[in-house]
């Protein structure tokens, strides 16, 4: 089976699915391709954490899904939506934010 | 060993409260998932039956998935998410669809509708037919 990610990564996969989304439209098996080569093997997101986190953009209106045959195969292909990158946008800070400071936590920060 | 059953699995996510849509397009999912595995460790020389195999052991068991995907509540069917809710408006919305279950039946199978219509007038017009001739015959004899 995949490895996959601890749980302190709750809220990674629907960041980098919308980051990856603001390029281009993409389908479940590219976009999990897609992390794994961007992080370097670092994230690997497994089948049962892509697809509800996709569905629940798509339900949120952040996304939008659509059936496109290709190859005599039907994917469903993903694109962000206005409310997307404005969820992005969002997200992108918060974890800049969170990331600033689990560096300067990390680079000997002390209370 | 056989290819994962994604038809049950669209059934399981069912079973486990998953909205119709989201399990029937995870079932469908999952099966382009699996194959472009396969294909694309076919590409890298694999014969067909040992990336079937390592396609499967990549996927991970079904069941899994399936227990990950519940965990989602906002995927669930909206009578699950507000069960309170769903115990008050679908006995009322059954109640007020009750009149219109016959008309509703009828467009839903009207093919059927069609054809048994189709037999009864045939049937009756050939009973009147045979009691028309039977008819004339005792007036001519």
């Amino acid at each position: 089976m995949a490895r996959s990610n601890p749980p302190f990564m709750s809220g990674v996969p629907e960041l980098l699915l919308l980051r990856l989304l603001a390029q281009r439209e993409m389908y479940g098996y590219e976009l999990v391709k897609a992390i794994r080569q961007v992080t370097d093997e670092a994230i690997r997101l497994g089948e049962g954490v892509i697809y509800p986190v996709l569905h629940g953009l798509e339900r949120d209106g952040a996304l939008e899904a659509r059936r496109k045959p290709v190859d005599g195969r039907t994917r469903v292909y993903y694109s962000l939506t206005h409310k997307g990158s404005q969820r992005l946008d969002r997200l992108q800070d918060e974890w800049q934010r969170v990331q600033g400071g689990i560096s300067a936590v990390l680079e000997g920060g002390r209370a | 060993m056989p290819d994962p059953d994604f038809t049950s699995f669209a059934g399981r996510l069912r079973d486990v409260g998953i909205a119709n849509r989201y399990a029937e397009r995870a079932a469908d999912e999952l099966a382009e998932h699996y194959a472009d595995l396969i294909s694309e460790l076919r590409e890298n020389g694999w014969e067909q039956e040992a990336a079937a195999a390592e396609a499967r052991q990549q996927l991970g068991p079904l069941d899994l998935i399936a227990t990950q995907m519940a965990a989602h509540r906002e995927l669930r069917s909206w009578w699950l998410r507000w069960p309170r809710l769903a115990r008050v408006t679908l006995p009322l919305a059954c109640v007020a669809a009750l009149p219109f279950t016959p008309v509703i039946a009828g467009v839903l199978h009207k093919d059927v509708l069609m054809r048994w219509s189709f037999a009864m007038l045939a049937s009756a017009l050939f009973t009147a037919t045979l009691l028309g001739v039977l008819q004339l015959s005792i007036q001519l004899s």
